[in-house]
C-alpha cells in the first residue's frame, strides 16, 4: 500500500515538474524561424493588468505564429527581474518581453538596474493607458477648477493615492501639481488595486490612474474624471477635458511595448512584428481589448523607439523640478 | 443567487472535479501522517497550482485543507496518534472503539460528523462572507493599522502554552517582515544588495521551509520506527439510521461552534476541537460513557474542526487577515492568482469566487464519499514508513520552491528557513506566530505610515472612527484571552 502513497506524491510531483519545464536555445538559425515555442517574459504578476493585455494579444498572434506563445511571468522589484532576465535573455528571437513604460525607463533613473534601456530593442506598441485625474463622484469638488481652487485656500489637505512613490501615477499627479502651482498630500499605496481602494472607502480625495482602471467605476456612477492627461479628449468619454485644455501641459500615461534583447536578428524582429501588428489588426483582439478595457495603440519599431527616448528626456527633465521623495 | 449557480456549474467542470477529487485524496493522506500537517500539504501544493487557473486551483487548496483536517482522524482512530493536532481530541474515544473492535463504526462517525462540519460552514461562507467584505472598503489606512494590531494580538493567544515564546516568535516575523523594499519610500531594508529581496522574502519559500523542510529535518533525526500499533478495520465502516440519529445533534452543535472559532483569528481547529468535544459530553446524558468509546466522542470534535474550515477562510477572503497558519499560506496563494481579499472577490471576480466557494461544497461531499468507502485504503497509507517520506518531502520543497519563480534564490531561502524552522521547533517557538507576523507586520507598518502621512503626522488620526475603536476593543479582549481562560480552567478544575 505504500505504492499509493508513492504514486499519489509522485503526481503530484510530476505535475510540478511539468510547470517548469524550460528549454535551451541552439544556434542564432534564422532561415527555420521559429522551430520552438518562444517565451515571452511578463514582468508582473499573472491576471495583472499587463498580463492580461499580454494573453490577449500573445492568444491572438499565436494563431498565425507557427509555434505556441508561452508567457511567463517573471514579477519581482516593480518589474526590474523581469526587464533584468529579459535583456539578459539569448537574442535569438525565442524570447521575447513585455515592457511597461514610463516604468522601465524610470527604474534605471532611480536605482542601480542590472538593465540599461538599450539592452533591449522595440517590436511594437501594444497598449496605452492614458492617465486620468479623478474623485469619487459625490464629492463636492466638480471641476479641474474646484480641485485647484480648494488646494489654493488649503495647502497640503488635498490628498492623492498614488501606486508607490516614484511610480507613474505618482510622477504624472506631482507633475500636475507643480504646473497648477499647489500643495497636496501623496499617498503612496502598494498598487493601482489598493490605490483606487483607498478613494473609493473616502479615505483619500482624488486618485491619478489610468483610464483602464477607472473607466468601469466611471460608467457605473461611483467616480467622476476632472481632467485627462492626453493631447485630445478620451474617445469614450467627450465631456472630459485635457490637462491641456485646461492650461497645464501635461502628457501622461503608460505604454505597454513588446520587444526583444539586443542583437535579436532583424529578419526575427520583423517577423514577430508582422504576426503581432496582423493579431492586434484583428477584430477578435480588438473585442477582446474593448471587453478588458485595453486602449489599443499601435507604434512601429521607430515610433516607439521615439516614444522610449522622449520618456527618458521627459523624465530626467522633471526630476530637476519634482520632488518624489514624497 | 445568479452568481451562487453558475459557481456551481463552473466547478462541476471536468478539470476543476478532478482537481477537488486528486487534492481531497492527497489531504486524507497528508493528514492521516502523523507529523504531516495541512499547513505544510497546503505550502506544498501551492507552487503546482500556479500554472492553473485561479479557480482550480483555489479549489484543490481547499481540497488539501479540508481533507487533511478529516484525515488526522484515521491515525487517532486506529493508532491512538492524531495524524494532525486537531484530531487530539478525537484519539481520546476514537481508539477506545478500535480496541473494542469498532474501528469501522469509528471512521464512519469521523467521516460523518467531518461532512456535517464542512458542509456548515459553508454555509457561513455563503453568507458572512459578502457584507463582511462590502465593509472591507470602510478599511482606511488607520483601520488596517488597527487590524493587524489585533492580529498580532492573536499571537498571545495560538501560543496559549507559552506567551513569551509566542512573543519571541511574533517579534521575529515582524523583524523579518521589514526585509525588502521600503513600502512607502522604495529604499532597501537589509537586502544585502540582492534585487531578488527587493520584494521582500518570497513568501511561499519561507513557508515551505518552515513547515515542510523542518519536518524533514525532524524526521530524519528520530530513528525510523515503524508503527505497530496499529489496529486492522474488522467491521463495517457504516453507521445504523440510529446511530445517525444520535450524533447528528452533537455534530450541528459542534460545527456551530467550530465555524466561530474558525472565524476567530488564532484559535484554530485543536482548540475547536477539545471544545467541541467538552461539548459533545455535555450534550450526551450518558457523560460516564464518554472516554470508553462512544460516538458522540469522535462526533464532536470532528464535526468542529472541520468547521473550522469555512470559518477560517472567511476573514482571509474579506479582510486578508488569516486566522490560522493554513489560511495565511492559502492566502498567499490567493494573491498569487491575482485575487485581492475585498469587495472586489464578490463583483469584479465573483466568478472565481463564487466557483470556488460551490468547489469548497463539492470538496466535502467527496471527502464523505472518499471517507465512506475509502478509508480502509487511507488506513493503511497512515502506515507508511518514514524511510519513504522523508525522501519524498525533501524532493517536493526543492522542487516546490524552485517552481513558483523558476529561481534558485527560492531554493536557499526555503533551506534556510528549514534550518530555522528545525530550531524553532527545537525551542518550543511558534512558526504559526512567526508566519502570523510575517503577514501583518507591512500591513500595520503601510497602515500607520499612511495614516501620518495623510494627516500631516497627526496620532489622533489613528483614532478617529468606529471601526478602529472596535478593533481596539477587540485587540484588548484577545490580549486578555488567554488570562481569562485560565482563570476559568483553574475554577473548572477545583470544581472538579
Amino acid at each position: 500500500m505504500k505504492r499509493v502513497v508513492l504514486l499519489l506524491l509522485s503526481l503530484a510531483l510530476l505535475l510540478s515538474v511539468v510547470g517548469c519545464a524550460g528549454d535551451s536555445g541552439d544556434q542564432i538559425d534564422t532561415s527555420n524561424y521559429p522551430s520552438k515555442p518562444v517565451e515571452i517574459i511578463v514582468a508582473y504578476k499573472a491576471g495583472g493588468g499587463t498580463d492580461v493585455g499580454a494573453r490577449i494579444l500573445a492568444s491572438e498572434a499565436e494563431k498565425n505564429f507557427g509555434q505556441p506563445l508561452v508567457i511567463i511571468n517573471r514579477e519581482g522589484s516593480d518589474g526590474e527581474l523581469g526587464y533584468t532576465e529579459l535583456a539578459q535573455s539569448k537574442p535569438d528571437g525565442y524570447t521575447i518581453g513585455f515592457i511597461n513604460l514610463p516604468t522601465f525607463v524610470s527604474l534605471t533613473l532611480e536605482r542601480d538596474t542590472k538593465y540599461a534601456i538599450d539592452d533591449v530593442v522595440p517590436i511594437l506598441n501594444h497598449v496605452y493607458d492614458a492617465g486620468v485625474l479623478v474623485v469619487q463622484a459625490s464629492s463636492e469638488i466638480e471641476t479641474l477648477e474646484d480641485f485647484i481652487e480648494y488646494a489654493k485656500a488649503n495647502p497640503g489637505d488635498l490628498t492623492i493615492s498614488n501606486n508607490g512613490t516614484g511610480a507613474s501615477n505618482h510622477i504624472g499627479a506631482a507633475h500636475f501639481e507643480y504646473e497648477a502651482g499647489i500643495e497636496v498630500t501623496h499617498v503612496p499605496f502598494g498598487g493601482s488595486t489598493d490605490m483606487l481602494a483607498a478613494l473609493r472607502g473616502g479615505h483619500v480625495d482624488a486618485t491619478v490612474a489610468k483610464i483602464s482602471e477607472v473607466a468601469a467605476l466611471v460608467n457605473s456612477g461611483e467616480l467622476r474624471i476632472l481632467a485627462s492627461f492626453t493631447e485630445e479628449r478620451l474617445e469614450n468619454f467627450p465631456d472630459v477635458p485635457t490637462m491641456k485644455e485646461k492650461g497645464f501641459d501635461i502628457l501622461f500615461g503608460s505604454a505597454r511595448a513588446l520587444v526583444a534583447p539586443k542583437g535579436t536578428p532583424q529578419e526575427i524582429i520583423d517577423y514577430i512584428h508582422d504576426k503581432f501588428k496582423e493579431a492586434i489588426d484583428s477584430p477578435e483582439h480588438m473585442e477582446k481589448a474593448k471587453n478588458a478595457d485595453l486602449p489599443i495603440m499601435y507604434m512601429s519599431p521607430e515610433e516607439l523607439a521615439e516614444y522610449i527616448k522622449n520618456e527618458e528626456i521627459y523624465l530626467k527633465e522633471i526630476s530637476t523640478f519634482l520632488d518624489l521623495s514624497n | 443567487m445568479e452568481n451562487i449557480l453558475l459557481g456551481f456549474a463552473n466547478a462541476f467542470k471536468f478539470v476543476n472535479l478532478v482537481a477537488a477529487f486528486l487534492s481531497v485524496a492527497v489531504g486524507i493522506v497528508i493528514g492521516s501522517l502523523p507529523g504531516l500537517s495541512a499547513a505544510m500539504g497546503v505550502a506544498l501544493l501551492i507552487p503546482i497550482t500556479f500554472g492553473m487557473p485561479a479557480e482550480t486551483a483555489l479549489i484543490a487548496l481547499a481540497g488539501v485543507y479540508c481533507g487533511a483536517m478529516y484525515g488526522g482522524s484515521i491515525s487517532a482512530i486506529l493508532l491512538h496518534t492524531p495524524g494532525t493536532s486537531s484530531a487530539a481530541a478525537t484519539a481520546i474515544d476514537g481508539y477506545q472503539m478500535t480496541l473494542k473492535g469498532q474501528a469501522g463504526k469509528a471512521l464512519a462517525t469521523a467521516t460523518i460528523a467531518s461532512f456535517i462540519g464542512g458542509i456548515l460552514s459553508s454555509v457561513a461562507l455563503y453568507t458572512l462572507s459578502p457584507p463582511l467584505a462590502s465593509l472591507a472598503l470602510k478599511f482606511g489606512p488607520a483601520e488596517y493599522f488597527w487590524l493587524s494590531i489585533f492580529g498580532l494580538t492573536i499571537i498571545a493567544g495560538v501560543s496559549a502554552k507559552s506567551m513569551l515564546k509566542g512573543l519571541i516568535s511574533g517579534a521575529l516575523g515582524l523583524v523579518l517582515s521589514t526585509i525588502g523594499m521600503d513600502p512607502m519610500l522604495g529604499i532597501p531594508r537589509f537586502t544585502f544588495g540582492n534585487n531578488g529581496l527587493l520584494q521582500g522574502l518570497p513568501f511561499t519559500a519561507t513557508l515551505i521551509g518552515l513547515f515542510s523542510m523542518s519536518q524533514v529535518l525532524l524526521l530524519a533525526e528520530k530513528k525510523i520506527k515503524d508503527l505497530k500499533g496499529s489496529r486492522e478495520v474488522k467491521d463495517k465502516v457504516y453507521l445504523s439510521k440510529d446511530e445517525i440519529k444520535r450524533i447528528t445533534p452533537v455534530s450541528l452543535w459542534s460545527a456551530i461552534i467550530g465555524i466561530v472559532v474558525g472565524i476567530l483569528p488564532g484559535a484554530g481547529g485543536t482548540i475547536a476541537s477539545f471544545i467541541g468535544y467538552n461539548e459533545a459530553k455535555r450534550f450526551t446524558k450518558d457523560k460516564e460513557a464518554f472516554g470508553t468509546g462512544i460516538i458522540e466522542g469522535v462526533a464532536g470534535p470532528e464535526a468542529a474542526n472541520n468547521a473550522v474550515t469555512g470559518g477560517s477562510l472567511i476573514p482571509t477572503l474579506t479582510l486578508g487577515i488569516p486566522g490560522n497558519s493554513v489560511t495565511a499560506i492559502l492566502l498567499g496563494g490567493l494573491v498569487i492568482q491575482g485575487l485581492r481579499p475585498g469587495p472586489d472577490l464578490f463583483t469584479i471576480h465573483g466568478k472565481t469566487t463564487y466557483t470556488f466557494f460551490a468547489g469548497f461544497v463539492i470538496v466535502n461531499i467527496l471527502m464523505l464519499i472518499l471517507g465512506l468507502f475509502a478509508v480502509r485504503l487511507f488506513a493503511k497509507v497512515s502506515k507508511v514508513s518514514d524511510a519513504v517520506l522523508i525522501p519524498i518531502i525533501f524532493a517536493l520543497s526543492v522542487i516546490g520552491s524552485y517552481a513558483i519563480s523558476n529561481n534558485m534564490l527560492d531554493v536557499w531561502v526555503m533551506f534556510i528557513f528549514g534550518i530555522v524552522g528545525y530550531f524553532v521547533k527545537k525551542f518550543n517557538l511558534n512558526s504559526a506566530a512567526i508566519v502570523l507576523a510575517l503577514i501583518l507586520g507591512p500591513i500595520g507598518e503601510t497602515g500607520l505610515r499612511r495614516t501620518l502621512i495623510m494627516h500631516k503626522g497627526n496620532y489622533m488620526a489613528l483614532f478617529g472612527s468606529t471601526i478602529s475603536w472596535v478593533l481596539i476593543g477587540i485587540s484588548v479582549l484577545s490580549l486578555m484571552t488567554p488570562v481569562i481562560m485560565s482563570i476559568i480552567e483553574k475554577k473548572k478544575s477545583k470544581a472538579n
